[in-house]
């Protein structure tokens, strides 16, 4: 085999011929094909002087004789030939050895880049894999397999005799004890074998039983990720060269397939979320994205500016309509107002029907938060006669409007509800009286408590008129409330 | 290649030049004039020798007859080159090899995601520190593109090295290489980056290489080797520097995706308690236009505490909340064990659904089976429980009502509901308001589809008018026995 190594062109200039200076030769290779001559041809007798290693010939001398033996300086080249050529084989092994890692260094740096560069897809990143791995070990077959949920391995792709297939479907391994690859798998430890003809642990299919086979399985910290799995090395059987070289791609597949995977579970994820905080506001997602958030019982007390919007006589209107329409018209409502209340640092709470119950100052504090509620409550208004009306009275209601109360003071601030469904709000007194002035406002008005107002007294549109004793008909409280119509509704 | 480093004597018997030489009569003396090798050296006539050479250096004396003299010299010159060669070849191919096991190693036996990253690359630049020899080995950080952070470095002895300590103008080119994706070399001190560094740096730096940590157009940092002790960094060392700065990159973009998925774990996890199980289901499965309206046939129930304004006289803020959600954790179950989907939650009002958004059987029956469920409880268990802690009395009301209803997503883009709205929920509501003394008021209709009633209605209430409806419904009253 070694000899298959050998380019005898490179002896051409060996140290050997250094003694022969004086003599006339020719070197030949095993093959018979001239290596070095210092003649065309020679006169007289002439000797063949082989040089052999292990019985190996190697080269051959050839020169005319001396005196009827062949000159002493023949058998010191000789000597200086041999040792040249077990340099020649050190030095290819040596090298070989040299490259194999320095391959594999740019390997493992191409296979990162490339996972990292182009998002490729899992196929093309396994296809990558598949191919650098025969380039180290040449096997018949090899293939991919996933982990799924610990139960069974399903092939990803495999690559027979150099060309790629896609697995028919339902090319499934059970992760147990029933086949080498399961074994390997559980075990999460390398298998290989030479001898599958008498290896207990294989369990013999349709298929021809392969003259040998490697599983290997990929894992990441203690995950299995999947297996690797090769069979029918081209001419010969593994070496522990050849598992030293598996094992260390091995662990690099891993990682990246890996990679993947989490990238692709994130990518799920993050569709949840978004779909999830569609139904959540902006300010508790906030939150509960920085770490702040507040278990059940973990609730504040904190001063909250709190308003209700409410469409008036909402009940007779929805009776006419086609319940389809109704949606319809009340998510132009919402999507007129709701943005309303979030640009101007508002929270919503919930909506229950058609109203909208939203406070500020919670669940974090802000300065000014009695000025961005009624400039958020003006600025609904105005929505409401611009653009949402328009749009009602294209779908047949003519007269709709919304009242809207605002209170502040102190509530408890928390998650409230059951441990399976909960909702981030305020409870307290000065919740309920927003809600009472909410009813009391007519369409168009803007009910504002008086603790409200003196905070935005001077700064927002001066009030239209002061109920100096509002009484709530439910509580029997009086209260000083300012009345702030931003825009009037045409048809009231 | 320094003749005070070589063995000669060794290198004569390692790389067979003893052996070939036997032929001859030879002595050689090493550069301290030490015999080292001979052979039939009676046949020497005199002393005078010549010269051996390696890399331009003598390294010994040769002494031999004057016909072999020149040839030796040659063959010995040779041997001697020939060996070194291969050891060298050798020693680099086993260091290559190291290089990579120590990182695969690494990465298969010591690296657990939970780990700091910082411990991490402490422990990378260690391995890293073991093949380039330099004084230290620093990691920056890219931050928001290209703002630069120093994340790690060691030095000395391969002890932490402080911030303080690196080289101020050294971010700066660390920024340059950052933006330019590719690596620096500098193993001169005429180089300008290198004179620009020092110029700055009490300790001149003789050689550095500066990579930056990238696949593509990511940049993650920068890896700066500084200062090897012998001239220059090899080639080897360079591609180590460059292999390890891959090893590092992969590691962090590990990391990363580690946190951030263990981050949105929490986060989903925490949104998803505000919604109702089936709730998450539905609105993760379905796209926004399987969401719009559409009409069902639903069954609702309402379920106040009907005492709740003199509770809130009575006791703390701080109790209310605690007593809230204790009542709504019993009810919860209740509803959950009898397939209802909680809606929502408003104040100290409970909305359940039956039929949205998963179809359920029996729902009728199912909603009232679980209003007299909760009316038990609350006399059972809740009222006698509070009484203990000092509450008077605790009430609630009831009320279900069935019909038609529109289901989908209310609401603005960005703040929605996936709820229920129509006139027989609006009822419903209406009928809980009605109800008090823990009664249960069911409109009529509910209870006529249902096939086994277990519990008779307490009474009949026939014309009740309700706000919003001129007609007056009939209801079914189920009073606490």
């Amino acid at each position: 085999m070694k000899i298959d190594y050998i380019n005898f062109q490179d002896f051409n200039k060996s140290i050997a011929f250094k003694p022969l200076k004086t003599h006339v030769f020719r070197l030949l290779d095993c093959r018979g094909v001239v290596v070095y001559r210092n003649t065309n041809s020679f006169e007289g007798e002439y000797f063949k002087l082989p040089v052999e290693i292990d019985g190996e010939k190697y080269f051959t001398f050839e020169g005319p004789l001396k005196d009827g033996k062949i000159p002493d300086e023949f058998l010191f080249a000789k000597l200086l030939l041999i040792d040249d050529i077990k340099f020649y084989l050190k030095k290819h092994e040596a090298n070989k050895e040299k490259q194999k890692h320095w391959v594999l260094m740019e390997d493992i740096k191409q296979l990162v880049d490339q996972f990292n560069i182009d998002q490729a897809s899992i196929r093309d990143i396994v296809k990558r894999c598949l191919f650098i791995l025969r380039s180290y070990v040449c096997v018949e077959h090899c293939s991919i397999f996933l982990n799924h949920n610990d139960e069974y391995l399903e092939c990803l792709l495999s690559m027979h005799s150099g060309h790629i297939i896609l697995p028919e479907d339902g090319t499934k391994w059970p992760i147990d004890t029933t086949s080498v690859m399961g074994i390997a798998a559980i075990n999460q430890a390398f298998y290989f074998s030479n001898d599958l003809e008498n290896e207990a642990a294989y369990k013999k299919t349709d298929f021809p039983t392969p003259r040998n086979l490697g599983c290997f399985p990929l894992v990441v910290d203690g995950k299995l990720i999947g297996v690797l799995n090769l069979s029918n090395k081209l001419g010969g059987s593994f070496s522990y060269d050849d598992v030293d070289v598996i094992g260390k791609l091995v662990v690099i597949y891993s990682r990246v397939l890996n990679d993947y995977l989490v990238n692709e579970i994130i990518r799920e994820r993050q569709t949840t979320t978004e779909s999830l905080g569609k139904y959540i506001s902006h300010n508790i997602q906030d939150e509960i994205e920085h770490g702040r958030f507040s278990k059940r019982g973990d609730e504040v007390r904190q001063k909250a500016i709190c308003l209700f919007a409410d469409i008036r006589s909402f009940t007779s209107i929805s009776e006419k309509l086609d319940p389809k329409v109704l949606v319809k018209l009340l998510n132009i409502y919402f999507s007129e107002l709701i943005p309303i209340i979030e640009r101007n640092h508002g929270t919503v709470d919930k909506l229950v029907g058609d109203m909208i119950a939203a406070f500020w100052n919670v669940p974090k504090e802000i300065s000014d938060p009695e000025l961005h509620a009624v400039k958020a409550a003006i600025e609904m208004q105005k929505a409401m006669v611009q653009k949402v009306v328009p749009h009602w009275r294209q779908g047949g209601v003519s007269r709709m409007g919304i009242g809207i109360g605002l209170n502040s003071g102190n509530v408890i601030a928390g998650n409230i509800g059951s441990s399976k469904v909960m909702n981030y709000t305020v409870v307290g007194d000065a919740v309920q009286d927003a809600e009472m002035l909410e009813s009391n406002a007519r369409p168009g008005q803007i009910l504002v408590s008086q603790r409200v107002y003196k905070c935005v007294a001077g700064k927002v549109l001066r009030p239209k008129k002061i109920i100096k004793d509002l009484v709530f008909k439910e509580t029997g409280k009086k209260q000083e409330v300012s009345v702030i119509i931003p825009i009037d509704y045409p048809d009231y | 290649m320094k003749k005070e480093f070589l063995n000669t004597a060794a290198l004569f018997r390692d790389s067979g030049l003893a052996n070939i030489l036997t032929q001859f009569p030879y002595k050689f003396r090493d550069a301290f004039g030490r015999e080292i090798a001979s052979c039939s050296q009676d046949k020497l006539e005199n002393d005078s020798g010549i010269k051996i050479v390696l890399d331009e250096e003598p390294i010994g004396e040769l002494i031999s007859t004057q016909k072999d003299r020149l040839i030796l010299k040659d063959i010995i010159e040779h041997y001697l080159e020939r060996f070194l060669k291969l050891e060298k070849d050798k020693f680099v191919a086993r260091t290559d090899m190291m290089i990579v096991s120590d990182a695969i190693n690494f990465l298969h036996d010591s690296l657990s995601q939970e780990m700091d990253l910082k411990q991490v690359f402490i422990k990378i630049l260690h391995m890293l520190r073991s093949y380039t020899y330099t004084s230290s080995l620093l990691l920056y950080k890219v931050e928001d593109g290209c703002e630069l952070e120093a994340l790690v470095g060691i030095g000395d002895k391969g002890k932490p090295l402080d911030y303080c300590l690196w080289p101020t103008r050294l971010a700066r080119c660390a920024s340059l290489v950052a933006r330019q994706k590719q690596m620096y070399v500098a193993n001169k001190a005429d180089d300008p980056l290198l004179k620009f560094i020092n110029n700055e740096h009490e300790t001149e730096i003789k050689n550095i290489a500066i990579v930056p940590l990238c696949a593509g157009e990511q940049v993650l940092g920068v890896l700066v080797a500084l200062d090897n002790p012998t001239e220059k960094l090899s080639q080897q060392q360079l591609e180590a520097i460059d292999f390890y700065s891959k090893i590092i990159f992969q590691v962090s973009t590990e990391k990363i995706a580690f946190t951030k998925l263990k981050a949105l774990k929490q986060t989903t996890e925490r949104l998803e308690q505000y919604l109702d199980h089936n709730v998450v289901e539905e609105v993760c499965e379905k796209t926004s236009e399987e969401l719009e309206g559409v009409e069902k046939k639903l069954v609702t129930l309402f379920i106040k505490i009907a005492n709740f304004s003199t509770i809130r006289q009575e006791i703390s803020a701080k109790h209310i909340i605690d007593i809230l959600n204790f009542h709504f954790d019993s009810m919860a179950s209740i509803v959950e064990r009898h397939q209802g989907t909680i809606d929502k939650t408003i104040g100290d009002v409970m909305m359940v659904v039956w039929g949205h958004p998963n179809e359920v059987e029996n729902a009728e029956e199912l909603a009232v089976n679980a209003a007299l469920e909760m009316q038990e409880t609350v006399l059972n268990s809740i009222k006698p429980l509070l009484k203990g802690r000092g509450l008077s009395d605790f009430e609630v009301g009831i009320g279900i009502n069935s019909g038609s209803a529109v289901a989908g997503n209310l609401g603005a883009k960005d703040f929605m509901d996936y709820t229920v709205i129509g006139d027989s929920i609006n009822l419903a509501q209406r009928l809980e308001s009605k109800a008090q003394n823990n009664e249960i008021w069911v409109r009529s209709d509910v209870v006529r589809d249902i096939k086994d009633l277990k519990v008779k209605p307490t009474r009949v209430a026939k014309n009740v008018k309700v706000k919003g409806k001129k007609e007056g419904v009939t209801v079914f009253i189920f009073a606490p026995s």
